[in-house]
């Protein structure tokens, strides 16, 4: 046997192994949801959360809220924020050296003084203007701080710095939080007496479509446009499914920067957001994971699947390729800055388990779909294509591809159900069939840009234009 | 997460040497027939649950109407007068026939006791008994899933039905802890502090989400009695001892001033936590000196805490600790220190500029911070 | 005389309100905070009771308002399920002139808006 030969039969293997232990993942995590959803949802039926509102004893929070020129809905964003439901809470609302005319709405609008207020810099960041507080006593849980700019990861710090409670909420501020959020976003870490609860995450909805009126979700509609719709599924699927086999593992590698609560301490001697990674959400809960499985203590990352924060996904190409190039440079810096966990046994299932499926079904799955694409173009055009395998192999991959969605659909429909129409179930499922062919190559062909744009080094955050809910308002 | 799907092309070609095209066929035709049966099942399951919500909705109008009428009755004869109304002789007569609203009935009902007390709260618990409701809870504490049994006991002791708990008390050391949570709630809801007994025996920890629950229930009952918290703050099960310390925090318990210092010196830091907290509310000058020799041993948010209680009760005696600790290395404890300086000491503001540099931060900063916090 | 509530719950909205109707009174009913102070300019009620948890508006913010507004002589009942010191304390402060918690008897609730409509 010559080694070419050799060559061509070990990467058919490899690449066979490769596909089948992808498809056996989706199928196990899959599965894995269930037993943790029902149970999720059997305790949610009987559990009283009010209580979370009404009682002396719950822990006190501190939420903070980045924002970067955010003028357009800034004043009714926070009022949303400081009707939460919840007691010992404090607001602190970070504006991030905006250059619009955010700070000056606020002080306006809650009638802004300007305060003495020290704060220990447990995280170096850039540095502070000036710490607000409302004149008027109806406010008070609010905190404005002026910052210079510095990004989000560094508006966060500042943030962390600054909180006075050992709980910390970190929300984008364009999020619609439902009422009762807090409640159910809290709970978790009362419930654990041998573990130490680091941090829950809650999951993100998609807006776009739904009737939005003073900062509350009135009613849940599927997005109309296409684009927001396909990722209205894929967060059904990230959300329902991967995350929940997840944290049934113990093994939750990401909590949505747009919605999660951490461990104000051991977010601190983790070392804060890392403003050199453009994921950084990704990245702090893995060094608070790794933080802890180094020094050995038991702890726990919760994961809530109640829709509790609502937000406008990007609804054109442009944007959302640029979301995602994002979201591939930062899983890229993770992975390359905590590498020394690969197969790590001293680091449990964060070693063994999350990392390498990160590695393998995250970050390299678009590349090699890539590298495949092109190989089929190249044999494509030389003629040495085998057609009737070819569609044999694509009907079953598609086929596959759709069961996973429909079986999404099922829970959602099962679970939190939030598409009241039968109509828009359909239509989701419809979605989900046109995905593949219109929506899946793009977030490749993103994921490859990522790839690319990191090895040239560039590190701009691809902004994200919003449009405000108040704008879209249906009547 | 990106969860999509991998077109591998490269495999396409590659695994034509492991792999049947005919096989393949063969599993994606078994795939399309499982996506066609959850599509039937996801039709037949909309179709199903359209019916039930628009039939859940309009049995809660008519009970919302119903249970207000009810929970403003006043004398017997108004509600005999109720009870002959045709709305609701039609009302019962559906409930004895139909299970499902009897599940919507019996939430209404105590989502109501939950939020009235009094005589409209009795007459709530008059008319789930009237209506033979308490059997249907019964039956579902007796043979239900956990999460079925949770809610039973839910219903019995948010119901008041005192005569069954017996039934629920077997539940507060179940194996299940949701189960075991929610009869030990009930158990309290039912007696008040003692249905506290439980703690005698607890072998599994309470989670702060239970005492929390706890202590809710007991805010609602006046007769107290506080015959075990001395036996509970020495519990070998050291959240038995969190809660005991809860309670002395929460009732003032003077009593157990003793008991409480000595959990100072527990081994678990959360229960060090909680014996502060406590030793706040039933306040004894003797406790000065204990806090101020533990001091240097404890981490420092223990450290933070108990600066902040001699910012309430610090003497004279401890300016001298106080003013030490203005050179800590970390700031926090620094700052905690100087208010502690600053709300007890005699001309602190004067003792505190010949001590620190007013001219950097964080001083600069804070002593004016101080005064403004003194004037609100 | 006019009274409006404010409550969320539509049992505990009904119960409240047939309760008042019963004493006599005029009862108007909104089940969230921003119909809450829609109704209070319009009908210019003569006693509040409102719930704090609510939709759009806390019971706080009401408060708060009518207290800063023209109508600061109209008396306000808090009635909330939070029982918490600093949030009654912060109820008292923003000028409610009473606050029950819930669980709460519709009978006491009754007597206090007597109490309180012999001062308005």
């Amino acid at each position: 046997m010559n080694w070419q030969q050799f060559l061509v039969d070990f990467l058919t293997w490899v690449i066979f192994l490769y596909s089948i232990v992808l498809l056996l993942c989706y199928i196990f995590i899959a599965f894995y949801s269930i037993g943790e959803t029902r149970k999720y949802i059997r305790k949610s039926s009987f559990t009283d959360y009010s209580i979370m509102a009404v009682s002396e004893h719950t822990p006190s929070i501190s939420i903070l809220a980045p924002a970067y020129n955010e003028g357009a809905t800034i004043i009714e964003n926070v009022r949303s924020l400081l009707n939460i439901h919840y007691n010992n809470m404090e607001v602190i609302v970070l504006n991030d050296g905006s250059k619009d005319d955010s700070m000056q709405k606020l002080m306006d609008a809650y009638q802004l003084v300007e305060v003495p207020y020290v704060f220990t810099a447990h995280i170096a960041t850039k540095p502070v203007r000036a710490i607000y507080r409302s004149s008027n006593p109806v406010y008070k849980k609010l905190l404005v701080v002026d910052k210079q700019n510095g990004g989000k990861a560094d508006a966060l710090n500042v943030g962390i710095n600054i909180a006075s409670n050992d709980i910390l909420v970190c929300i984008d501020v364009d999020c619609i939080l439902e009422q009762d959020a807090m409640q159910k976003l809290i709970k978790p870490f009362l419930e654990e007496k041998e573990k130490r609860v680091i941090a829950t995450g809650g999951v993100v909805r998609i807006a776009n479509s739904c009737e939005v009126k003073d900062g509350k979700i009135i009613r849940v509609h599927l997005p109309e446009e296409f684009i927001p719709r396909v990722q209205t599924l894929e967060y059904i699927r990230a959300f329902l499914l991967g995350r929940m086999a997840w944290s049934r593992l113990n093994g939750l590698l990401l909590i949505s920067g747009a919605f999660g609560a951490f461990d104000r301490e051991i977010a601190i001697k983790a070392g804060g957001y890392d403003h050199n990674t453009v994921g950084e959400d990704m990245e702090l809960v893995v060094r608070m994971r790794r933080y802890m499985e180094e020094k050995k203590i038991p702890y726990k990352v919760a994961y809530i699947p109640d829709p509790l924060c609502w937000t406008e996904a990007p609804a054109s190409f442009k944007i959302l390729g640029r979301q995602r190039n994002r979201w591939t440079r930062g899983t890229i810096e993770t992975l390359k800055l905590h590498r020394k966990m690969f197969f790590n046994p001293s680091y449990g299932v964060l070693g063994m388990i999350s990392y390498p499926y990160w590695f393998f079904f995250e970050f390299l799955a678009p590349l090699i779909e890539f590298a495949g694409f092109v190989a089929f173009v190249v044999f494509a055009v030389l003629g040495l294509m085998d057609w009737s395998f070819f569609f044999a192999l694509l009907v079953f991959i598609l086929s596959f591809g759709f069961l996973y969605s429909v079986f999404a659909i099922l829970m959602e429909v099962l679970t939190y159900n939030q598409y009241r129409k039968r109509k828009e179930i359909f239509n989701l499922m419809l979605t989900a069939f046109l995905e593949p062919f219109i929506f899946h190559p793009f977030v490749v062909w993103s994921a490859v840009r990522g790839n690319i744009d990191l090895l040239r080094k560039k590190k701009s955050w691809g902004e994200m234009t919003r449009q405000g809910f108040a704008g879209k308002k249906k009547n | 997460m990106q969860p999509g799907l991998v077109f591998n092309y490269i495999t396409l070609y590659l695994l034509d040497a492991v792999v049947d095209p005919l096989q393949l066929l063969a599993v994606t035709l078994f795939f399309v027939c499982i996506i066609a049966g959850v599509v039937l099942f996801i039709l037949f399951y909309l179709i199903r649950r359209t019916g039930r919500s628009m039939r859940r909705r309009s049995l809660r109008e008519q009970y919302s109407n119903c249970i207000s009428e009810l929970a403003v009755c006043e004398t017997d004869e108004e509600l005999q007068s109720f009870l002959q109304q045709p709305d609701t002789q039609r009302i019962t007569r559906l409930l004895e026939h139909e299970a499902f609203s009897r599940r919507v009935i019996i939430t209404e009902l105590l989502k109501t006791v939950k939020n009235m007390s009094g005589n409209a709260a009795t007459n709530v618990c008059w008319f789930y008994e009237q209506a033979n409701l308490q059997h249907d809870s019964l039956l579902r504490l007796q043979n239900g899933a956990w999460h079925v049994k949770a809610r039973a006991i839910q219903e019995l002791s948010g119901l008041r039905q005192n005569k069954y708990i017996t039934k629920i008390y077997r539940h507060t050391n179940n194996a299940n802890e949701l189960v075991r949570n929610e009869a030990r709630t009930a158990v309290v809801k039912l007696t008040g502090f003692e249905g506290l007994r439980f703690l005698d025996v607890a072998t599994y920890p309470l989670t702060e989400w239970q005492q929390l629950c706890l202590l809710y229930e007991l805010s609602l009952h006046s007769n107290r009695s506080f015959e075990g918290v001395q036996r509970w703050l020495q519990s070998s099960n050291s959240s038995v001892t969190e809660f005991a310390l809860r309670l002395v925090e929460v009732y003032h318990l003077h009593a157990c001033f003793s008991t409480v210092t000595s959990c100072l010196k527990h081994a678990a830091k959360p229960v060090r936590k909680k014996a502060l907290a406590a030793l706040k509310e039933i306040y004894d000058p003797a406790i000065n000196e204990i806090l101020v020799a533990m001091f240097p041993a404890e981490d420092a948010d223990v450290q933070i805490l108990i600066l902040q209680m001699l910012k309430e009760f610090g003497t004279e005696e401890e300016q001298a600790f106080l003013l030490q600790q203005l050179l800590h290395e970390q700031q926090e404890i620094k700052v905690a220190a100087a208010r502690a300086v600053y709300y007890t000491q005699p001309d602190a503001e004067s003792l505190l500029r010949q001590r620190v540099q007013t001219d950097t931060y964080p001083w600069n900063v804070l002593l004016v911070q101080l005064k403004q916090e003194v004037l609100l | 005389m006019k009274i409006l509530v404010a409550e969320d719950e539509p049992i505990m909205l009904k119960t409240i309100a047939l309760r008042l109707r019963k004493d006599g009174y005029d009862v108007i009913t909104v089940a969230d905070g921003r119909e809450a102070i829609e109704q209070i300019e319009e009908q210019n009620p003569d006693l509040i009771i409102t719930d704090i948890m609510m939709p759009y508006s806390s019971g706080l913010e009401i408060v708060g308002k009518v207290k800063a507004s023209g109508q600061r002589n109209v008396p306000v009942i808090v009635l909330s399920a939070m029982g918490q010191e600093n949030v009654v304390v912060e109820a008292f402060n923003l000028g409610a002139d009473d606050y029950i918690t819930k669980p709460f008897s519709p009978n006491e609730l009754s007597m206090r808006v007597k109490r309180l409509a012999k001062t308005a």
